[in-house]
C-alpha cells in the first residue's frame, strides 16, 4: 500500500484517550509464617501501569516511546495492539477498539518484541517465515521477494536456513524484524528491538526502519532505553514516566529543553583527595554541578554550550588522568523532564495534537 | 473506521487448512531433529493402549465369559477402546500445546498470537503438530478396525459403517478439540492452577469408560453438560447401533452448542489475559 | 565427617521448608496438584467394578459374587485403600530435575558446599510429609462418610507394616524418577519416559486392577518387583489379606531394589555430570 493511500480522511493510526491499565497482584509476605498467611488470606494490591494516557499517532508517523523500567512503555504497546484490554479509557487502532480488531485490521499491524521471540526456536527462520506467509496469506512471489529484500537489507541473507537458536542475538532480532515486515504492515510496534545488541547490529536495524518508513510510509512505535535509537529513527518522542506521558513532542524540542546537558566524567588520581568545596566554587560560574562521585572519578553536569569553557578549568582544580563527555543519561533525562513538569504543573510542551500535525 | 472482515467461511477454512499444513511441515522438520523423542512418545502411547487393553482383558476374564460392563460386551468394549485411542492420538497429534497453556499464560506467551489475523485459540492450540501422534493415530485406527471386525456382521451391518464410522470419527475430532480448549479456559481465571489439567484428568478418565457405569446424574452430566460422551461413548454407540436414531441424529447439536459456549468463554477469558508485566 | 553428618539434617530441614514454600505459593494449584492428586482414578475404578459385579450376579447387585478371589465389598475396601496409598507414592512430576539439567540451573548448586542430592531428598521428604497429612484427611473423610464400607486397618502392626512398605516403595519410585530425569544429560526429552514409568508402575503395582486379582502368571512376575509391594500389598496388609510373612518378603524385595536403584542413581549421576555443559538449549 502506498504512503498516499494511507493518509487522507482516514482515522488516525493509533489513538489513546484517557487509557488506564491496572494490574492486580498479590503482596507476598516473606518467611514461612508469611507463606501460611498468604495461603489463608492474601493482600491484593493494584499496580497502575498506565494512568490516563492520551496519545494520537497519525499515519506515517514514527514515534519513539521512552521511559525508565516500569514506566508503562510495554503496557501501552500491549493495550494499543489489543493484546490486553485497557481498564479505563479508549484505545483504538485504525479507528477500531484495539481489543476487538478484525482479522483484516490485525493483518495491517505487526509487533516485534525484543525480549520474546515469535519465531520457532529450533527451526531455521525461513520455516517460520513460511508459516507467517500462510497466516498472512502472502502470495509466493511477494513472499520470496520480500524475504530476499529484507534479509539483504539486514545483512542476514546467508542465515535464513540456520536454526534460530544457532544465530547470534543480533541475527535473531534481525530475523524477527524480517518476519514482522513480511506482510507489509501499516503499523509496526517494536518493543526494545535493540536490547543487548552490538553497535553494528543496532545501526543496521535503525537504517532498515528509517528506509521502510521513508519508502513505504510505515507508521511505527519504537520503545527503547537507548536514546540514540530514537534519535536516529523517530521524528516524534513520547516520554512515559509512572504510566503518564511526561513529554510528547519532536526531537528538536526535547533536545532544546532538556538534552542540552552533558555529563563530564573526570578520572583522577585515586590517591589525591578531591577538595569538593574548591571544585564547587570553580564550577559555579559555569552553572555546572557535581552529578556523582566514585573512587577515582567525579561526574560533572553542565549545559552543552558552557562545555568548551569549563573543561580547561577542570585541569586547574583536579588531577585529571582522563575524561569523557557524554549526553546526560536517560534516567537523568526522564527525571529532569518530570522535575520540570511537576514544577510547571503539566508535562512539557508541546503535548497537544499541534505537534502531531507537524510531524505527520 | 477500519474495514470489516468479509464473511467468507470457505475462505477461512482454506486458510485454516493452509496454516495447519504449515504446522504439519514444521512438526515433521522438528521431529526429524529429535528422533529419540519420536520413538519415545510412540512407545509411551502404545504402553497406554496396552495397559488399557490388558486391564479390560483381565476384568472381562474374571467371569466365565458372560460378564458385561453395564451392558457392554467384551467385543463392544474393544470398539469403545478403539474410539478412546483415536481420540487420544488425535489429541496428541494436534493439541499437545495445551499442556503448556497455563505456563504460557503466566509468562505472557500468548502475545504474538493475539496480534495475528486469525483465531487466537486456533493458532495457539493447534500449533504443535506431532508426527508421533500421527503414528499413534494409525495404530489406534488399526485397533479400531480390528475391534470392528469382531462385531461385523453379527452386530453391525458393514454397509452402515460407511456413514457411521466417518461420522463417528468426525464427532471424536470435534469433541476432542473443543473439550481441550474448555479444560484450559479456567487458567484465565486461576492462573497456574492446573485446574484445567485436573478437570481434564477427571472427565477424560470418566469418558474412557462406558458412561452407563456411572450414576445416572453423572452420566447425564457427561453427555449433556461437559460432553466427554463425544469422544468415546457416543461414537462407539453410534457405530455399534446402540443409540435411538432420534438421539443419534440430535446429539451433535449438543456438541455444537457446547463449542459455541467454549468459544464465548474463551473470548471472555482473553479479556483477563494480562500478558507478563514488562 | 561428623560436622558433615551434623549439617545434613539441618540442610535437609531447610530444603524441606524451601520446597514446601514453593508448593503452596499458588493456592488453587496446591489443592489440585497436591491435595486432589490420586483420588479420581480409584473412583472411576469403583464404578467399573460395581458394573462388573452387578453383571456377575444380577440377583443381589453383585454383593455375593466373587471375581478372582475378591468380593465386591473387598474391592470397595481396596479402592478406598488405593485412594489413601496412591497419595503417598512419589509421583513422576515431583522432581523437575530434567528441566534443571536442560536449562543449566543445576550449575548454581554444584558450586555450593553440599551434595545436590540433598535438595532433591528435601523434595521427597516435603512431598511425603504433606501427603501423609493429605492421605490421613482422605481416610478420615472417607471413614466419616462410609464407615461400614471404608477400609479400616486390621491392626496397628498391619498399619505400621503397610506404611513401611509404601514409604520404601515411594522412595524406590523417587530413585527411579531421579535416574530417568538424570537421563536428560544424554537425551533431549525425558518426560515421556517418566509417563511410561508411571504407566508401568501403576499397572504392575495394582492401581488399575489389584495384582492378586490378575491371572497367576501376571501375579508371579509382578510380585517380584517393587510396584506391587508399594500399592497392592500394603492395601492387602491393611485389609488382613496378607500377613507378617508377606511383609517380611516385601521388605526384603523393596530393600534389595532400593539398594540397586541407589547404586544406579549414583552411577548415572556421576556419568551424567561428566557430560554436563552447564546450559541447555
Amino acid at each position: 500500500m502506498s504512503s498516499a493511500a494511507r493518509t487522507g480522511s482516514e482515522p488516525p493510526a493509533l489513538e489513546a484517550r484517557g487509557v488506564r491499565k491496572v494490574f492486580r497482584t498479590f503482596e507476598r509476605a516473606p518467611g514461612l509464617r508469611g507463606i501460611f498467611k498468604n495461603f489463608v488470606a492474601r493482600d491484593s494490591i493494584e499496580v497502575v501501569a498506565l494512568d490516563g494516557v492520551d496519545l494520537v499517532v497519525q499515519r506515517g508517523e514514527t514515534v519513539g516511546l521512552i521511559g525508565a523500567n516500569g514506566a508503562g512503555k510495554t503496557t501501552l504497546v500491549k493495550v494499543l495492539t489489543g493484546i490486553v484490554p485497557a481498564t479505563d479509557g479508549v484505545a483504538r487502532l485504525l479507528g477500531r477498539d484495539s481489543f476487538h480488531l478484525t482479522n483484516d485490521e490485525k493483518g495491517r499491524l505487526a509487533l516485534v518484541m525484543g525480549q520474546k521471540s515469535q519465531l520457532w526456536w529450533d527451526l531455521p527462520p525461513l520455516d517460520s517465515f513460511k508459516l507467517l506467509k500462510e497466516i498472512y496469506s502472502i502470495d509466493d512471489a511477494t513472499f520470496e521477494a520480500r524475504v530476499a529484500e529484507y534479509a539483504a537489507m539486514l545483512d542476514v541473507e546467508d542465515r535464513l536456513k540456520i536454526q534460530l537458536r544457532q544465530l547470534s542475538l543480533g541475527q535473531r532480532m534481525k530475523m524477527e524484524i524480517v518476519g514482522a515486515f513480511l506482510h507489509d504492515p501499516e503499523i509496526v510496534f517494536l518493543d526494545e528491538p535493540t536490547i543487548g545488541l552490538d553497535l553494528v547490529s543496532r545501526e543496521t536495524i535503525r537504517q532498515f526502519l528509517v528506509r521502510l518508513a521513508e519508502t513505504q510510509g510505515v507508521t511505527y512505535v519504537l520503545t527503547s532505553h537507548d536514546l540514540e535509537d530514537i534519535e536516529e529513527t523517530c521524528r516524534r518522542i513520547v516520554v512515559l514516566d509512572s504510566g503518564r506521558i511526561a513529554f510528547d513532542g519532536d526531537l528538536a524540542s526535547l533536545t532544546r529543553q532538556v538534552t542540552g546537558r552533558r555529563a563530564v566524567e573526570v578520572h583522577v588520581d585515586p590517591h589525591t583527595p578531591i577538595d569538593d568545596a574548591r571544585v564547587r566554587a570553580e564550577l559555579a560560574p559555569f552553572g555546572a554541578e557535581i552529578g556523582g562521585r566514585a573512587a577515582g572519578s567525579i561526574t560533572i553536569l553542565v549545559d552543552a554550550e558552557r562545555l568548551v569553557d569549563l573543561v580547561p578549568r577542570l585541569f586547574n582544580v583536579l588531577d585529571v588522568r582522563d575524561l569523557s563527555i557524554d549526553r546526560q543519561p536517560l534516567e537523568h533525562l526522564v527525571k529532569e523532564i518530570y522535575r520540570r513538569s511537576d514544577r510547571a504543573g503539566a508535562a512539557l510542551a508541546p503535548r497537544a495534537e499541534d505537534g502531531r500535525e507537524e510531524s505527520a | 473506521m477500519g474495514s470489516r472482515t468479509k464473511w467468507d467461511p470457505l475462505g477461512r477454512i482454506a486458510w485454516g487448512l493452509r496454516v495447519q499444513g504449515r504446522y504439519l511441515r514444521i512438526g515433521f522438520v522438528r521431529k526429524s531433529q529429535f528422533r529419540w523423542e519420536f520413538v519415545n512418545q510412540v512407545v509411551m502411547d502404545v504402553l497406554f493402549y496396552v495397559s488399557f487393553v490388558l486391564t479390560f482383558d483381565i476384568l472381562y476374564g474374571l467371569g466365565d465369559g458372560g460378564l458385561t460392563l453395564a451392558g457392554w460386551t467384551y467385543e463392544e468394549m474393544r470398539v469403545y477402546l478403539g474410539m478412546v485411542f483415536v481420540a487420544d492420538s488425535l489429541h496428541m497429534t494436534f493439541l499437545g500445546q495445551q499442556w503448556h497453556f497455563g505456563n504460557d499464560l503466566k509468562d505472557g506467551r500468548l502475545d504474538s498470537f493475539r496480534v495475528r489475523p486469525g483465531s487466537t485459540a486456533y493458532l495457539y492450540f493447534f500449533q504443535r503438530f506431532s508426527p508421533e501422534g500421527l503414528t499413534n493415530l494409525v495404530l489406534a485406527v488399526g485397533w479400531l478396525v480390528y475391534a470392528l471386525i469382531g462385531v461385523v456382521p453379527e452386530q453391525v451391518e458393514p454397509l452402515s459403517l460407511l456413514w457411521t464410522l466417518p461420522a463417528a470419527l468426525a464427532v471424536v475430532a470435534w469433541s476432542q478439540a473443543f473439550l481441550t480448549i474448555a479444560y484450559n479456559v479456567s487458567e484465565f481465571w486461576l492462573t497456574h492452577s492446573d485446574v484445567g489439567h485436573l478437570v481434564q484428568t477427571f472427565v477424560s478418565t470418566f469418558g474412557e469408560r462406558p458412561l452407563e457405569v456411572y450414576p445416572s446424574g453423572l452420566t447425564r452430566f457427561l453427555i449433556f453438560v461437559l460432553p466427554v460422551a463425544g469422544f468415546g461413548w457416543y461414537p462407539a454407540s453410534l457405530v455399534l447401533g446402540r443409540l435411538d436414531p432420534l438421539f443419534a441424529a440430535a446429539y451433535p447439536l449438543v456438541l455444537v452448542a457446547f463449542a459455541v459456549g467454549v468459544v464465548f468463554v474463551f473470548r471472555r477469558g482473553l479479556a483477563r489475559y494480562e500478558s507478563a508485566l514488562g | 565427617m561428623s560436622a558433615l553428618a551434623a549439617r545434613y539434617p539441618r540442610l535437609l530441614g531447610r530444603t524441606v521448608g524451601y520446597e514446601f514454600r514453593k508448593r503452596i505459593q499458588f493456592r488453587t494449584g496446591f489443592f489440585v496438584r497436591e491435595v486432589l492428586y490420586g483420588v479420581v482414578e480409584p473412583l472411576v475404578m469403583l464404578f467399573v467394578y460395581a458394573a462388573l459385579y452387578r453383571s456377575a450376579d444380577a440377583g443381589d447387585g453383585g454383593a455375593g459374587a466373587s471375581l478372582g478371589g475378591w468380593t465386591f465389598d473387598e474391592i470397595v475396601q481396596y479402592v478406598a485403600g488405593l485412594m489413601v496409598v496412591r497419595k503417598l507414592v512419589f509421583h513422576n512430576r515431583g522432581l523437575e530435575l530434567a528441566n534443571e539439567i536442560f536449562e543449566g540451573r543445576v550449575t548454581k548448586y554444584l558450586v555450593m558446599p553440599f551434595r545436590f542430592f540433598v535438595l532433591l531428598q528435601g523434595r521427597f521428604v516435603q512431598y511425603t510429609l504433606l501427603q501423609i497429612f493429605s492421605a490421613a484427611a482422605v481416610w478420615g473423610i472417607g471413614y466419616a462418610a462410609f464407615t461400614e464400607r471404608w477400609i479400616v486397618p486390621v491392626s496397628g502392626t498391619a498399619t505400621i507394616q503397610a506404611l513401611t512398605l509404601v514409604l520404601m516403595g515411594s522412595y524406590c519410585c523417587f530413585l527411579l524418577y531421579f535416574v530417568i530425569n538424570a537421563l536428560a544429560f544424554w537425551l533431549d526429552v525425558v518426560w515421556s519416559l517418566l509417563v511410561m514409568a508411571w504407566f508401568v508402575i501403576s499397572f504392575t503395582g495394582g492401581a488399575l486392577v489389584p495384582v492378586s486379582q490378575m491371572p497367576e502368571p501376571f501375579f508371579r512376575v509382578f510380585s517380584a518387583f517393587f510396584p506391587y509391594w508399594t500399592i497392592t500389598a500394603p492395601i492387602e496388609l491393611l485389609m488382613g489379606r496378607l500377613d507378617a510373612s508377606d511383609f517380611q518378603r516385601g521388605f526384603l524385595v523393596l530393600a534389595l531394589q532400593l539398594l540397586l536403584l541407589e547404586l544406579l542413581r549414583r552411577v548415572v549421576w556421576r556419568r551424567g555430570l561428566a557430560r554436563y555443559v552447564g546450559a541447555g538449549m
